[in-house]
């Protein structure tokens, strides 16, 4: 197994999400861009690590909103809670992530943990 | 003549109506054999299944995984299972996109086509799970995983006076 740091697969995120803007993805990035939305699934608190190493190297409104619409929006699905303690608990980006949650659907996620996190 | 040709068929079924006793009819019917074998072999065939066969049997994980491999099995059914979730879920938001019913109409497009590049994604997640299912030969996934990872994925429809 290849340990990829996680400053690693935050710049991977970042260059698929510019491919995928620009429609120039390919399978290079398929298998990496696949471990991290299993990520946000499996290990919440790895996947968390990555979003802060994401949000401290850009401020791409295209990157946040991808972070949203896809992996945060399922990690909020699957684990409410742990997701409700990582927005507490982040302060140092929190403009950035509430552009990451203006993106997030809340049709499949609990009202009250949704209420929560527009609170935070 | 004797043995092989069908004596009565070649007299067009009507021994007392037809003869030919010098054999100066064998060219029309080799004609007519030659013409229904081109006839047969210029119909179209069945198309292949879409997906490798065989077809899932069922959705049942527990029973149906081998069990010196049990682990493995389960796991690629729970995987099959979140991903047709994802799928589900992503062409639901797309649905959503299509009926306007997000706040900020302004940024609907942009959302929109992210929207379907998420399910196209959730989609090949999905395909390459039943791939990998197929490869260890476990068919007793859910039935309905193959039809999501290839659900058409919604388009928007043209807006009036709009490019889209």
């Amino acid at each position: 197994m290849v340990f990829i740091s996680n400053a690693t697969l935050a710049e991977y995120w970042i260059k698929y999400c510019e491919l995928r803007k620009n429609g120039q993805l390919n399978n290079d990035f398929s298998d990496v861009v696949e471990e991290i939305y299993d990520l946000a699934r499996r290990n919440p608190e790895h996947f968390w690590s990555i979003v802060i190493e994401v949000l401290s190297v850009t401020d791409d409104n295209n990157v946040l909103s991808i972070l949203g619409i896809g992996p945060i929006e399922d990690l909020i699905e699957f684990h409410p809670n742990d997701a409700l303690r990582f927005i507490k608990n982040q302060d140092e980006y929190r403009d950035k992530l509430k552009t990451v949650l203006s993106f997030v659907d809340q049709s499949t996620i609990d009202d009250e943990v949704w209420n929560e996190i527009l609170n935070n | 003549m004797s043995g092989g040709l069908n004596t009565f068929a070649y007299v067009g079924g009507s021994p007392a109506m037809y003869a030919d006793p010098e054999g100066l009819a064998i060219g029309i019917l080799v004609k007519q054999v030659v013409k229904t074998v081109a006839k047969q072999a210029a119909r179209p065939r069945p198309r292949p299944a879409p997906f490798p066969v065989p077809p899932p049997v069922g959705a049942d994980t527990e029973e149906n995984c081998p069990p010196d491999d049990s682990k493995r099995c389960e796991a690629i059914y729970l995987l099959i299972d979140e991903r047709v979730r994802l799928v589900k879920k992503r062409i639901n938001h797309i649905l959503k996109d299509r009926k306007g019913e997000y706040e900020a109409a302004s940024d609907v497009d942009e959302r929109f086509a992210n929207h379907r590049a998420e399910a196209k994604r959730a989609q090949l997640s999905l395909m390459r799970a039943l791939e990998e299912a197929h490869i260890m030969q476990f068919y007793h996934y859910r039935p309905d995983a193959p039809q999501w990872a290839m659900q058409p994925i919604p388009i928007l429809p043209r807006r009036a006076g709009g490019t889209l």
